[in-house]
């Protein structure tokens, strides 16, 4: 079966800065799979390569088969590759379903099934009763679920979530967490960067490290946050469970 | 070949006044992002201001008329600061379009305010700069813009050591970067805000002091200059207030070698295509140092 | 629906005092304001829902003016005709300088709407042979015919103008809810965001700016016959952009209704200061200027905003929040 997704020799500098300097990677369908790695590591900007923010330098990326040279992020959001923020913007002028709703009317759907779609999306991650609200004066977790919320809509086959545990709730971490494992199980893959460590280790199939633009570990994740590498990557001591973003 | 050079010679005498205001309104527009439509209306009442003075009465010699100058520099800064103080400091907390609003409704009514207190007369103060001009060989100078072209150097010169070297200069150009940045760093806003406001308007009042041994005065002068001054500062670049004395000069000079060789509907869309292109092709202007500031 | 049903009201309501009322220079200047305020919705449908300010609003008007008269002058087309190749040419300039602003904020690209209005000026003056300059195209009035968008009574423009300003409003209200008005949301909070969320940003920006420029290109063919004139530096001017604008804001960018209360108010005070104080000597320009600012330090939200604070004030209930738009 052809991976869902498939990095090859990426490469991106901006100037002098190398960011990612040869990042080859697959991802299997279906599955959870945690990207970390201490800042500065390149996963922002993997995941800005993955989405078409950025062009890499050198190297390819394929989607289900798919070469995604050239396709703008939209694009590739319809093809069912999203991504989540670790800055979310609330969209002001819309109500919180409405602000959802609008991946589901990307995806072809006419208002009201839309519509439907949204509420089931929020009532999965536990915001229904947002769901009339203007997200303006909501915090920066309830955003971030909104984000996510938003982007499921789109009935991805990929979702990059980027550092989405970091400032949510107790509560709605344990929500998340079960909605992620939920879709996974349905067939949805994931594609997680965290700092969260133990979060990271409990929801993960797969652990992959990045260091310094290139992919330094792979595997399963005891043995991956065990791997000497791995630990001196973080300078020995960050990843002893209580890292944070 | 003496039409061009002399085309290109008003052209910068031109620009010097085009500098002149184009500084203070970068100044404005790079500290605080906005855009102040009735920074021409602030030139019309320096030059109203500037007459009043002169009507005071005029020394003898030919330079006597530009001892209004620093007074009206002075009395238009101070005017600046009740701006700042009295409308500015509580927009600054409105979007950007009761800002805009706010400016254009000042400069609409300005200009109705000085229509009503002094009339739609134009005016000239009668004083042997008026007229004058120099000559080098084949080409003459017009007395008063030249003048006015040497003081805006001096000003620019000025005003880039003001940037580089005091702790106001470095304070502005960091809140021109990013006001969170500089908030940061333990710079108050507020007062750079303040301060540049104040210089902005006394530089457009300078301008203006610059401009009545010459130019005719009346209540929408300002009208001609601001919308010029705009287009030099995106052209120069945003934030680089020396690079706006050289988009000024460039103004002055496309307006002079268009209106030479095109008729006056051509040459004013000359200027707003040289513009268009810049903005599409070069948005972080044509002398910035490449920051992209879009 | 409950909106539309408003609207319509509204609408008879105001056909019914134009035809009773006596007086046809009061009916004039009501036409005027509804032309304004037609212009205001069709500005808000970009600046408004964008984000992005438009100050060359204008060069709608004159290019679908301009088309639709000369189609008219030269090759005898009928207005309702050679309207829709005046909106055709609008909606195409749209496209063009959408497309080009595409990257453009703020006040660059408010700069860059002025500019482009200016540069269609200047090429209507300087190509006078075919525009007739800087005076303009008069048009021949020979006797009414609704063909020709050629009335005596001035109340014919008025009733057309409402019915415009109604239908604009009325789409408008189905606008901002419908899939287009999302994305314009979407866009307008995080360019980014609306892009992750599979939203092709380009493509809706241009098509706003093109919907934006129809509409104001339709206020502009009935206008020029309303005028009976047609004076480029009033068409294509900066003045006509910055009132456009300024009724919009005045009113209330949030508001569906903002654009008509502000034209109501500007044309109000506008015709009162002429009445009272006379046309010459710069008050009315001055009484106008200052409300502005009066207005605006007391509630930069608008009219809109500041009636829904006094009745909320009234009522004893605590104003809406910051921002929040209602109707």
């Amino acid at each position: 079966m052809t991976a869902l997704l498939e990095l090859d020799g990426i490469a991106k500098s901006f100037g002098a800065i190398r960011s990612l300097i040869d990042v080859s990677l697959a991802l299997e369908q279906h599955g959870i799979v945690g990207l970390i790695g201490p800042n500065g590591a390149g996963k922002s900007t993997l995941i800005n390569v993955l989405t078409g923010v950025y062009l890499p330098n050198s190297g390819s990326v394929r989607f289900a088969g798919r070469d995604l040279a050239g396709l703008t992020t939209a694009e590739r959001a319809r093809l069912g590759l999203v991504r989540t923020f670790q800055r979310p913007t609330a969209i002001a002028d819309l109500t919180c379903v409405e602000g959802v709703m609008v991946g589901a009317l990307c995806r072809g759907l006419s208002l009201s099934a839309a519509r439907a779609e949204a509420l089931s999306k929020l009532a999965l991650l536990g915001l229904a009763g947002s769901a009339a609200l203007s997200p303006r004066t909501l915090p920066t977790g309830h955003l971030k679920l909104l984000d996510f919320a938003r982007v499921l809509t789109l009935n991805p086959r990929l979702v990059l979530l980027d550092e989405l545990m970091a400032g949510l709730s107790q509560n709605e971490l344990a929500v998340v967490l079960d909605a992620i494992e939920r879709l996974a199980a349905q067939g949805t893959t994931f594609l997680v960067v965290e700092h969260l460590m133990d979060v990271i280790k409990r929801l993960s199939h797969r652990l992959v490290v990045l260091d310094a633009g290139r992919v330094v570990a792979e595997g399963a994740p005891a043995e991956v946050i065990a791997d000497p590498r791995v630990v001196e990557a973080y300078l020995g001591g960050e990843e002893s469970g209580h890292a944070h973003a | 070949m003496t039409i061009l050079a002399q085309a290109i010679l008003n052209g910068l005498l031109i620009g010097g006044v085009y500098a002149l205001v184009a500084m203070g309104l970068n100044l404005m527009f790079g500290v605080m992002k906005l855009v102040n439509f009735a920074h021409g209306e602030f030139l019309m009442a320096g030059m109203y201001v500037a007459v009043a003075l002169a009507g005071l009465g005029l020394p003898a010699g030919t330079f006597g008329i530009y001892w209004v100058a620093l007074p009206t520099t002075f009395l238009m800064a101070a005017f600046g600061l009740a701006f700042y103080l009295l409308l500015l400091d509580r927009a600054a907390h409105f979007g950007e379009s009761p800002q805009i609003l706010l400016t254009i409704g000042l400069s609409i009514g300005a200009q109705g305010l000085a229509q009503v207190v002094r009339g739609s007369d134009f005016q000239l103060v009668p004083n042997p700069v008026n007229g004058a001009a120099l000559h080098l060989g084949a080409l003459s100078l017009q007395l008063g813009p030249a003048i006015a072209f040497v003081v805006a150097l001096a000003v620019t010169i000025a005003m880039a050591r003001v940037l580089r070297r005091t702790r106001f200069g470095k304070s502005a150009r960091a809140v021109a970067e990013s006001v969170e940045t500089a908030e940061m760093l333990g710079i108050d806003a507020r007062r750079v805000y303040v301060a540049s406001t104040a210089i902005a308007i006394g530089l457009v009042g300078l301008a203006g002091a610059l401009l009545i041994p010459y130019h005719y005065t009346f209540p929408n002068v300002g009208q001609n200059f601001v919308v010029v001054a705009f287009l030099a500062i995106v052209i120069a670049g945003l934030g680089n207030v020396v690079g706006a004395v050289f988009g000024g000069l460039l103004m002055g000079v496309m307006q002079s070698l268009t209106a030479s060789y095109l008729d006056l509907d051509l040459s004013t869309a000359a200027i707003y295509v040289l513009f268009l292109a810049v903005l599409l092709l070069r948005p972080q202007g044509l002398f910035s140092r490449g920051r992209r500031t879009l | 629906m409950r909106r539309a049903i408003a609207i319509c009201a509204l609408w008879a309501l105001a056909a019914f005092a134009g035809l009773a009322t006596k007086s046809d220079y009061l009916v004039s200047v009501a036409t005027a304001t509804a032309f304004l305020a037609l212009w205001g919705q069709s500005w808000n449908l970009l600046s408004g829902l964008t984000g992005n300010i438009s100050l060359g609003h204008s060069v709608f008007v004159a290019v679908a003016a301009y088309v639709t008269l000369l189609l008219f002058q030269d090759a005898g087309l009928s207005p309702l005709l050679g309207g829709v190749a005046g909106i055709a040419a609008a909606v195409l300039l749209a496209a063009v300088i959408g497309a080009a602003t595409l990257r453009l904020k703020g006040p660059y690209f408010t700069l860059a709407t002025l500019s482009a209005a200016a540069v269609v000026l200047s090429l209507i003056l300087h190509y006078s042979e075919l525009t007739g300059g800087p005076s303009g195209i008069a048009i021949p009035f020979a006797e009414d015919s609704p063909a020709k968008l050629e009335f005596t009574n001035v109340r014919a423009y008025f009733l057309i103008a409402v019915t415009l300003l109604a239908a604009v409003t009325l789409f408008l209200a189905f606008f901002r809810k419908s899939r287009l008005g999302f994305y314009i949301a979407a866009i307008k909070s995080s360019e980014e965001a609306a892009a992750a969320a599979g939203i092709h940003v380009a493509r809706i920006k241009v098509l706003t700016f093109c919907v934006s420029a129809a509409l104001t290109g339709l206020g502009g063919v009935v206008y020029v016959f309303f005028i009976g004139f047609a004076d480029p530096n009033f068409l294509s001017g900066l003045t006509l952009s910055v009132e456009i604008a300024l009724i919009a804001v005045v009113g209330g960018t949030g508001y569906l209704v903002g654009p008509i209360v502000g034209a109501v108010f500007y044309e109000t005070i506008d015709a009162g200061a002429n009445a009272f104080l006379g046309a010459a000597g710069g008050w009315d320009v001055m009484i106008l200027g200052f409300s502005v600012v009066a207005l605006v330090m007391t509630e930069p939200r608008g009219l809109c905003a500041l009636a829904q604070g006094v009745a909320a004030r009234l009522a004893r209930r605590p104003p809406p929040p910051a921002g929040e738009s209602v109707r």
